[in-house]
């Protein structure tokens, strides 16, 4: 956001656009908006209002002084809201420390808000992982598929000591499962928590791979169980950490993007 | 990397706790103390402040106020409080000690070598 480079645009009609105090308050507002939007469901209202009140005087006392120093009004907003911090990183700023004082006694001040979150998205997404195989466990249908070839021909495609897919339904369902279970919670992650929802992944799948490998073994010699634990490491992780960041990234850009933008003379 | 970026967040904390140590100030009064007393050579986002500040009267190191001013925007007023004049003191020590031993590896000398060097000459002739 450079105040310069914006205030040099020229509008689309050529025309000169708005200048004095109410223009530069409009601005103030705007941004100020932007500042407490990504805030709204997460943070009381109290402390954004304080927020938002104490940015508001902020911002008005430096524009004031830009003023004084013969800076015309709007110029001395946007200059004002430039040395204040784009909303996107004050917002940010103030969530992160606002994580760091939650209250007491929940499970998101003991593990943290961004686990939490991971936690309860990826802690679905083994449960369910688990229960088919649990089902694979006590209804296998080890027939095997041929797609129409004959088994000595399906084995030079699949040679051992790879297993043969099954005609059991749940075999192509877990395997689905496995392979879009990350993608979705890892997303739904990334869109909850809007600071370090990679690193919350990563930390949460540490636990659950660990548990999902203990729970696979006693699950022998049903190979599912391990299978899916050697999956999580190497899919589950990578994808469910990519996907939660991107998701992250591209709802912060959503929520607290702001461009002090002129308006149009009309 | 620039210059707000290397101020980091303990750092921001221990400006604030110094510059409220000395008086009562609201926020932007301490975004220009900061400036003022740094020369201004420390610059940073002065939006960052808030969170801070905010964060330090969670953790009751501070303890903010609204001043009401007629015919202008109400302030919030900042003290600081006993648990902030502690922690001021811990990070006063912190930072000593670690631009201390900054200092002894760019001057290029160890403490060691410096008593070999200002102590030892003397023991040894004492000891003659």
């Amino acid at each position: 956001m450079d105040p310069a480079r914006i205030y040099h645009l020229p509008t689309d009609d050529g025309a000169t656009p708005p200048q004095g105090p109410d223009e530069a308050v409009r601005l103030i507002e705007d941004y100020l908006d932007h500042l407490c939007a990504p805030l709204v469901g997460v943070v009381p209202y109290e402390d954004r209002m304080c927020l938002r009140m104490e940015a508001d005087e902020h911002l008005s006392a430096k524009m004031q002084l830009y003023i004084n120093d013969g800076i015309e009004p709007v110029d001395a907003a946007l200059k004002a809201i430039h040395q204040y911090g784009t909303s996107q990183e004050m917002a940010e700023a103030y969530l992160e420390e606002w994580m760091r004082h939650l209250p007491k006694g929940t499970l998101a001040n003991k593990i943290g808000l961004p686990n939490a979150f991971a936690l309860l998205f990826f802690g679905q997404a083994t449960m369910i992982g688990e229960i088919l195989v649990q089902i694979r466990l006590y209804h296998p249908n080890p027939d095997p598929v041929l797609f129409g070839l004959s088994l000595p021909e399906l084995r030079q495609i699949i040679p051992e000591p790879f297993p043969l897919p099954d005609r059991n339904p749940t075999w192509i369902l877990f395997w689905a499962y496995a392979f879009l279970a990350p993608i979705l919670a890892g997303w739904f992650t990334g869109r909850t928590a809007l600071v370090g929802a990679a690193k919350a992944v990563l930390q949460v799948q540490i636990c659950l791979t660990l548990l999902t490998f203990i729970l696979g073994t006693a699950m022998l010699p049903t190979q599912e169980g391990l299978w899916l634990a050697l999956v999580m490491v190497f899919w589950w992780v990578p994808i469910g950490a990519l996907l939660a960041h991107v998701a992250s990234a591209l709802q912060r850009r959503r929520r607290l993007r702001f461009r002090p933008t002129r308006r149009k003379k009309s | 990397m620039s210059r707000e970026k290397a101020l980091n967040r303990s750092h921001a904390l221990a400006l604030i706790l110094s510059v409220l140590r000395d008086a009562p100030r609201h926020g932007y009064e301490i975004a220009r103390e900061v400036e003022r007393r740094s020369g201004k050579r420390l610059t940073f986002r002065e939006g960052t402040l808030y969170p801070l500040l905010h964060g330090l009267e969670k953790d009751e190191m501070i303890a903010g106020e609204w001043q009401e001013r007629e015919g202008e925007k109400p302030r919030r007023i900042y003290v600081i409080c006993e648990a902030g004049l502690a922690e001021l003191d811990r990070q006063i020590g912190l930072w000593r000690d670690f631009s201390s031993a900054v200092e002894s590896v760019i001057e290029g000398e160890s403490a060691w070598n410096a008593f070999r060097r200002k102590l030892a000459p003397k023991l040894l002739l004492r000891g003659r």
